[in-house]
């Protein structure tokens, strides 16, 4: 499509109007293939879909500097790939970290600071919760607080077992997407890991 | 110089051939940032070189774009939710009015009565409207349909529907303040000389000078207005409000909520940093947290802001989360122009949740009111809330 650069800055200088058709016409571009990089290098296909999902948030988020970007496809493929190299030091060194004894790695920098902001996230963690649906908020607090099953969440709630899982996952994109765009990618990446462990086990 | 080893086992890996051996050798290089740019050369090369179809699960991808334009504004449910497609509408209505091209015509400024809600059916939505004061005491009303450019001594002036709009002069020796009045009923965007906006709720009233100079930038608040400043090294920009409190401000966005019927005053921070000084106590405020001065003795304290709250007014919408009702009944009443009659005895149970759109007539808002438990009754510009 040769008037595609053009016409890329027509929906660009649109979606920092806060135009959401046209934000859903460039993420219909360009999202298959940042989800086929992402899943790619991580072969997670819930880690690449988050990433995804960062990616984009962050476009939407900052969507008033858009139509100062030369070269929007480039711009977007280093944000995913920063995302992208990001994943895979912290998965790398996380995992590094549990298969040695402890007391034998000195501690992160990430993780110092994932100390200092724990109580503000713990907060920030909170406020996300609560603006789930009730329904959400529920499953949830019964899959982390209680640590029921999917499948004893779906018999608690009277839910079948697949509804349930829709719930947790909306609930999880849902709390990622409030905390995302709310703080910076670094220091809360250790968090996320975490509750993304919780999220594989409440499957 | 591309490292052969890390190569060789990210190329083992993503073809899911790597040993354990490999994997663990891998993990080392990945973690140690010695090898960031390499790491991040290999995945634009990877990128660049063609990959196989993977599809995403299904119904993800939706939700994942669901997900993200709802994040501005937290999911709701319900009643409520079928009215969020127009929290934009005013927003995007401000920046095309921005960008647009403009009509000039040129008015004389005229003595006005204020009159601004005149002839307005009670429980109509707000609308763009405003009251100039110029240096000379001369009044200009502003509507939404005006296009008009005022010569204020060497000061331009422009109206464009919802926004007004200064421009230097460069002449900063005829420095004369003017205020902009929103009435009840009414929200108003301005551009200040040195390119910073503000946005005015209703019942509220900004004073600022038409030109900047000095070492600092000063402008009065009451009521309610969201800022994007305009950064200016060694000029910074502070904001009174009523009298006894100052925000300072470096290159920064912020909303500041002082209504003389709210107990506190509220300046919640966005981006950037403020310094929020009250009495003898000043504090520095980070993104996403929020001050809240006292109004009678001046106590200050910082806490965690939702911000999506703090904007809802000027994204369109009235927050029903954590809100109470006397306070909700009070921002109807200025959006509204309407006197709120408590008769509840504080006895409505339900907690709300949810956004109301601001473009909705007030009947309606209290129908949506009416889900949660909260009777309540129309009398010309009166509503009077019910006991259950």
């Amino acid at each position: 499509m040769p008037d595609q650069p053009d016409n890329e800055k027509i929906l660009l200088q649109r979606i920092s109007e806060g135009a959401q058709d046209a934000f859903k016409d460039v993420y219909a571009r360009y999202h298959e293939k940042i989800y086929a990089l992402a899943f790619h290098l991580t072969r997670y296909e819930v880690v690449a879909e988050e990433i995804v999902q960062d990616v984009f948030l962050k476009v939407w988020m900052q969507k008033e500097t858009l139509p100062e970007i030369c070269d929007f496809e480039s711009w977007l493929f280093i944000l995913a790939r920063n995302h992208i190299y990001t994943w895979l030091k912290t998965s790398a060194r996380r995992q590094v970290h549990e298969t040695l004894a402890d007391g034998h790695v000195s501690v992160e920098p990430l993780e110092v600071d994932a100390a200092i902001h724990r109580k503000e996230l713990e907060n920030l963690l909170n406020e996300a919760i609560r603006q789930l649906s009730p329904q959400q908020q529920q499953v949830y607090i019964l899959s982390r607080e209680e640590q029921l099953t999917r499948e004893a969440i779906a018999g608690r709630l009277g839910l079948s077992s697949e509804t349930v899982k829709v719930h947790m996952s909306r609930a999880m994109r849902s709390i990622r997407a409030y905390i995302m765009s709310r703080r910076p990618l670094t220091l809360i990446l250790f968090f996320l890991l975490k509750i993304l462990v919780l999220f594989f086990l409440a499957m | 110089m591309l490292n052969e080893r890390l190569l060789y086992l990210m190329d083992r890996y993503v073809q899911q051939q790597q040993t354990e051996g490999e994997m663990a050798e891998l993990r080392l290089m990945l973690g140690d940032e010695q090898y960031e740019d390499q790491v991040k050369m290999l995945i634009d090369q990877y990128s660049a070189q063609g990959l196989p179809t993977y599809k995403m699960r299904e119904g993800t991808s939706t939700e994942i774009l669901e997900t993200i334009l709802g994040t501005a504004a937290p999911a709701t449910q319900g009643v409520v939710r079928s009215i969020r497609p127009f929290r934009y509408i005013w927003w995007a209505a401000a920046v095309v009015v921005l960008c647009g091209a403009g009509i000039y015509i040129w008015q004389r400024p005229a003595r006005v009565e204020v009159a601004a809600t005149a002839g307005r059916q009670p429980g109509t939505p707000g609308s763009n409207k405003a009251i100039l004061t110029l240096a000379d005491g001369a009044e200009v009303a502003l509507d939404d349909k005006g296009n008009q450019q005022i010569q204020q001594g060497t000061t331009a002036i422009h109206q464009q529907n919802g926004l007004l709009q200064y421009h230097e002069s460069g002449d900063a020796a005829s420095v004369s303040y003017n205020t902009l009045y929103v009435p009840r009923g009414g929200q108003f965007q301005l551009v200040l000389p040195d390119g910073s906006k503000v946005w005015l709720n209703a019942a509220s009233r900004l004073k600022y000078p038409t030109a900047f100079s000095g070492d600092s930038r000063v402008v009065e608040l009451q009521g309610e207005a969201y800022f994007e400043v305009a950064q200016r090294a060694g000029q910074p920009f502070s904001v009174k409000v009523n009298n006894r409190e100052i925000v300072e401000v470096l290159g920064t966005s912020f909303n500041i909520m002082s209504y003389s019927d709210e107990n506190k005053s509220v300046t919640t921070l966005v981006t950037g940093i403020v310094k929020v000084i009250s009495g003898g106590s000043q504090q520095k405020l980070r993104p996403g947290q929020q001050a809240l001065v006292n109004r009678h003795n001046g106590t200050m304290t910082v806490l965690p802001a939702d911000i999506d709250r703090a904007l809802a007014w000027k994204t369109g919408f009235f927050e029903l989360d954590n809100t109470d009702l006397p306070t909700l009944m009070r921002q109807l009443s200025r959006w509204y122009d309407v006197e709120i009659i408590d008769q509840s005895e504080g006895n409505t149970a339900e907690a709300f949740g949810g956004r109301i759109s601001r473009t909705l007539n007030l009947r309606d808002v209290l129908h949506v009111l009416e889900q949660y438990g909260v009777h309540s009754r129309i009398e010309s510009n009166k509503v009077i809330i019910l006991a259950q």
